[in-house]
């Protein structure tokens, strides 16, 4: 029997030699370096920042904590802010809940069901921006059409988005719209991946309704609630575009979240190291909730 | 000399040693089945010889050339694995043309292995399918022929007939021993079914906790097993063993007490054991005979009978309580509840000392 | 299935469930309408105040044409196209490689990697502004073009892509790798025979997704570009917001078609979009 064996010399190059180890880092080179330039050094010199006051164009000087003590001390609108996100962040932990009943709702077969479910999730796939502008109208003060039905109804009219105590609320209502639609395709996707015999057995036992809901059904959508939630939470803490196209943090930042306090600071009052701060503190915030979740998560998730 | 030689090969799996010192050496042409239980190491000793492990120790030869440190491209072997692996995306001429397009072979001598390769395995009218559209079999075939193009020096098979059924599992044998005919290579085969192994080796090299049991032909295991282990693990149904103790020893007879208050005199031929030694007394369930030619007759109730058409398998019960498996060729009559008297001579069994070991053998060639 | 199919139920029942869905859906979708049907609502429409109610006449060409004529539209439309095409092309490019690494290799600090592309998809973009700005103003000078925008979001794309790609290529069985290496294929050859056609659906799903992502994209549009020769499709909407102020119907027009190209390729790739979305929603 002919061995090829002869023809393969045994001091190969040293690329043939070693090239299982050598392969790995050359096919993850690129993705880290880009990864590394625009995400990992800005975080870094972010941070570093938020040490300094700057305005971009003078002298660069490091202050210390100073920035994060005027902060929390004497910027009453990174109080606001912060408390805006909180807002966002327990409306929108109501988004996977929404979502979930949406589901059940249209969880039915055919081929037109199929056509409405990616209807009903269409505003997730619209821009933010679009989405800003459509809820701007619908909460208009003069020609809005919920004002229109108020009217209809014989109610005064509001005007959502100029006051200051309902400001907040009218963009978060825009931002529930397409968050519960991403929620709802993440339970329909985990509804039909529920194995259907684990149904079939506990019909047969008689559970229905509420109780095969609750004991058999839920447990099941665990993992796809893990993502509703964190999506959630990530989505709550980073909402800037609804806020700068409907209201640009107003009336009286009475709207403002730290993700557009933080841009209006850089490029409104040139304040480049007190952005920065803010910045942090929004990190750090989304961090929190982040660990939060994942302690809870994984002693009952397995990789 | 040897085509394979394995010297001292040991594989460690962080602090498990998994395959301990093993030493074995394969002739030219040569079918060996590697057999054993789940985790005896077999699947992991082909990876060694592959290339696909690194040996933690040891040594490893392929003709002559020492292979320890060489890449498994360039051992000179080809591997079929259990899944078969091939490649989804790719027809059946292209999966076994992958390795020579991508080192850049010439097209003709391509064309002719791809030919001689699919007449062989007759894959001829299957080259433009993608295996999901292959039943088992074929695609069994194809992974035989991707490693054929290769021209290797020895053929690595991993179980490669434990995804396929019964019937199919039959026809593939032959196909497999018919291509080591024709081939004349030196094929090393992995499984678990001992038939396999019964009915294909050359050599057979029973394996157990990363350990060689025995090595030796089909029959010279089946007949002889070197220990209690082999003993079971090669036969089915398996072989009835009895523990017991040897009674006395007189002349070179040991006298061991058996089941159904049977004493058997079984000859040591040399061998050293003492009065009071627990050993396991052994034999085969074919290897029983009429009563009349027996030396010891054992008896028991029978509780089972299943009719193979061919042989007769029956369960019977002795007064003790133990069971023992009887085969007599063809159709049996007899009923559960008689009682059957089954002989025992001593050439047709084996005794095995307290630590497997076989103490005496039996005279069948 | 839960809940019990609909089938089972009385034919009153199912006419009742599609209707409620129905009309459940126009509620949903009504923002959608309405601004589609001021999209097409004449002048006159507006000036009298007709915000709702359905059009008099219907102006469909009239609308869309103005507004690529009195606008620079379609300069916005054919930068997010570019932007987006080839942000989506680099980063599944480069996360393919990084997660064929990550997921088939074991190499000292694989998993430290991994776990910085993951934490990497979870810093807010506030984070990364001032920094990413000013290197593309000092560092490559690329501000103000749409290469500025295509650099950082193939930068920051590539994290949730490679985690994705990882997941998914670790699931292809060893073995298809271990046969190529016995052939004697190399280590890149393997890649792009072996792994790359084999992950078609994965990169289907991660192209509906980026592309998504990156046409949807406002924030960055507004930081890293100023002038409209560069500006996407979002930021340049917000802005024409300010010159057309109350011509609502050229607003809608507008917003639609800023609107249109992701819905158009989740229409087309379903599918793969929801398999992306919810990749890790049923196996945890």
């Amino acid at each position: 029997m002919v061995s090829n064996v002869s023809t393969n010399t045994f001091a190969p190059s040293l690329w043939k030699r070693y090239q299982r180890r050598l392969a790995p880092p050359l096919f993850v080179a690129p993705a880290l370096i880009m990864f590394g330039i625009f995400v990992i050094w800005p975080v870094l010199e972010s941070l570093w920042l938020s040490l300094h006051d700057w305005d971009g164009i003078g002298e660069n000087r490091f202050v210390g904590l100073d920035n994060y003590v005027e902060l929390f001390r004497d910027d009453p609108v990174f109080w606001t802010a912060l408390k805006n996100n909180i807002y966002w962040l327990v409306a929108f932990l109501f988004a996977p809940a929404f979502g979930l009943a949406l589901a059940l709702f249209l969880n039915q077969a055919g081929l037109a069901m199929r056509f409405v479910k990616s209807l009903y999730f269409m505003p997730f796939v619209i821009s933010q921006v679009v989405v800003g502008l459509m809820f701007g109208w619908f909460f208009n003060a003069e020609f809005g059409l919920l004002n229109h039905i108020l009217t209809a109804l014989d109610l005064p009219k509001i005007a959502l988005l100029e006051d200051e105590r309902f400001s907040t609320f009218a963009i978060i209502a825009a931002g529930l719209w397409p968050q519960v639609a991403y929620c709802m395709i993440l339970y329909l996707t985990g509804l039909t991946a529920i194995n259907p015999e684990l149904i079939e057995a506990a019909r047969m036992e008689g559970v229905k309704g509420w109780k095969l809901l609750w004991h058999i059904v839920l447990p099941q959508l665990l993992p796809a609630t893990s993502i509703a939630v964190i999506v959630s939470v990530v989505g709550a803490l980073r909402s800037f575009d609804l806020v700068s196209v409907m209201t640009g943090g107003g009336p009286y930042d009475s709207s403002t979240v730290l993700a557009y306090y933080m841009y209006a600071q850089t490029f409104g009052a040139l304040r480049i190291g007190y952005g920065a701060a803010i910045a942090t503190c929004l990190f750090l915030l989304m961090d929190v909730c982040v660990v939060i979740y994942l302690l809870r998560s994984l002693p009952s998730n397995k990789r | 000399m040897a085509y394979v030689t394995l010297e001292k090969v040991s594989k460690d799996f962080g602090k498990t040693r998994v395959i301990d010192a093993i030493d074995l050496t394969i002739d030219n042409g040569e079918f060996v089945v590697f057999v054993g239980p789940s985790g005896c190491g077999k699947s992991t000793l082909l990876r060694l010889v592959a290339g696909l492990e690194t040996m933690t120790g040891g040594s490893l030869t392929i003709d002559g050339v020492n292979m320890t440190d060489v890449d498994s491209a360039n051992r000179g072997i080809a591997m079929v694995f259990q899944s078969y692996a091939l490649y989804p995306h790719m027809t059946v001429a292209e999966n076994i043309t992958f390795g020579m397009r991508m080192a850049k072979v010439a097209k003709a001598e391509i064309a002719d292995k791809l030919s001689r390769a699919a007449r062989m395995l007759h894959l001829e009218p299957l080259l433009d399918r993608k295996p999901a559209q292959l039943s088992g079999g074929q695609r069994q075939r194809v992974a035989i022929g991707r490693a054929i193009v290769r021209d290797p020096s020895v053929f690595l098979f991993d179980e490669p007939l434990s995804n396929l059924d019964a019937a199919l599992r039959h026809e593939m044998r032959i196909e497999i021993l018919r291509l080591h005919k024709e081939l004349g290579s030196t094929m090393i085969y992995v499984t678990h079914d001992q038939v396999e192994a019964m009915t294909m080796a050359d050599k057979i090299v029973v394996l157990n906790r990363g350990q060689i049991e025995q090595v030796g032909s089909p029959l010279d295991l089946y007949l002889n097993p070197d220990n209690l282990f082999v003993a079971q693990f090669l036969g089915s149904p398996k072989i009835n063993s009895f523990p017991t103790v040897i009674e006395r020893i007189e002349a070179d007879v040991a006298y061991v007490r058996l089941p159904s208050e049977v004493l058997m005199a079984m000859p040591l031929n040399g061998a050293r054991a003492a009065a009071g030694d627990a050993v396991t007394f052994a034999v085969r369930p074919e290897h029983f005979v009429e009563a009349s030619a027996a030396s010891a007759v054992m008896q028991g109730v029978v509780e089972l009978v299943e009719h193979l058409g061919s042989d007769t398998l029956l369960s019977l019960r002795t007064v003790e309580g133990t069971p023992i498996t009887v085969r007599t060729n063809g159709v049996n009559r007899i009923r559960t509840g008689e009682t059957m008297a089954i002989g025992l001579t001593p050439g047709n069994c084996q005794i095995f000392d307290s630590s497997g070991t076989a103490l005496v053998r039996n005279s069948i060639q | 299935m839960f809940p019990a199919p609909i089938t089972n139920a009385s034919a009153k029942a199912r006419a009742g469930y599609h209707i409620a869905v129905w009309i459940g859906l126009i509620i949903w979708v009504l923002p959608i309408i309405a601004v589609a049907l001021t999209s097409i609502r004449s002048v006159q429409d507006l000036n009298a105040g007709n915000y709702w109610g359905w059009p008099t006449e219907t102006m469909f060409v009239e609308n869309y044409r103005k507004v690529f004529t009195s606008s620079p539209m379609l300069r916005f439309l054919l930068n997010s196209t570019v932007i987006t095409l080839v942000s989506v092309c680099g980063a599944i490019a480069l996360a393919t490689m990084a997660g064929f690494a990550l997921s088939k290799y074991r190499f000292p600090g694989s998993t430290a990697l991994l776990a910085l592309f993951i934490t990497g998809n979870f810093v807010p973009f506030q984070m990364l502004m001032i920094p990413v700005r000013d290197l593309s103003i000092h560092v490559i000078p690329v501000y103000d073009t749409i290469w500025a925008l295509i650099l950082f979001h193939i930068a920051f794309q590539t994290g949730f892509c490679t985690l994705f790609m990882r997941n998914f290529i670790a699931e292809l069985p060893d073995e298809l790798i271990e046969a190529a290496r016995v052939e004697g294929v190399g280590e890149f050859k393997i890649f792009w025979h072996v792994i790359v056609p084999l992950v078609r659906p994965a990169m289907a799903a991660l192209f509906v997704l980026v592309f998504t992502f990156v046409w949807n994209d406002f924030f960055w549009s507004l930081v890293l570009v100023q002038s409209d020769s560069a500006r996407p499709v979002t930021a340049g909407l917000q802005a024409l917001r300010e010159t057309w102020t109350t011509t609502w119907h050229l607003v809608s027009a507008g917003s639609l078609l800023a609107a249109m190209p992701p819905v158009i390729v989740f229409f087309l790739m379903q599918r793969q979009f929801i398999a992306g979305l919810t990749f890790g929603a049923t196996k945890g």
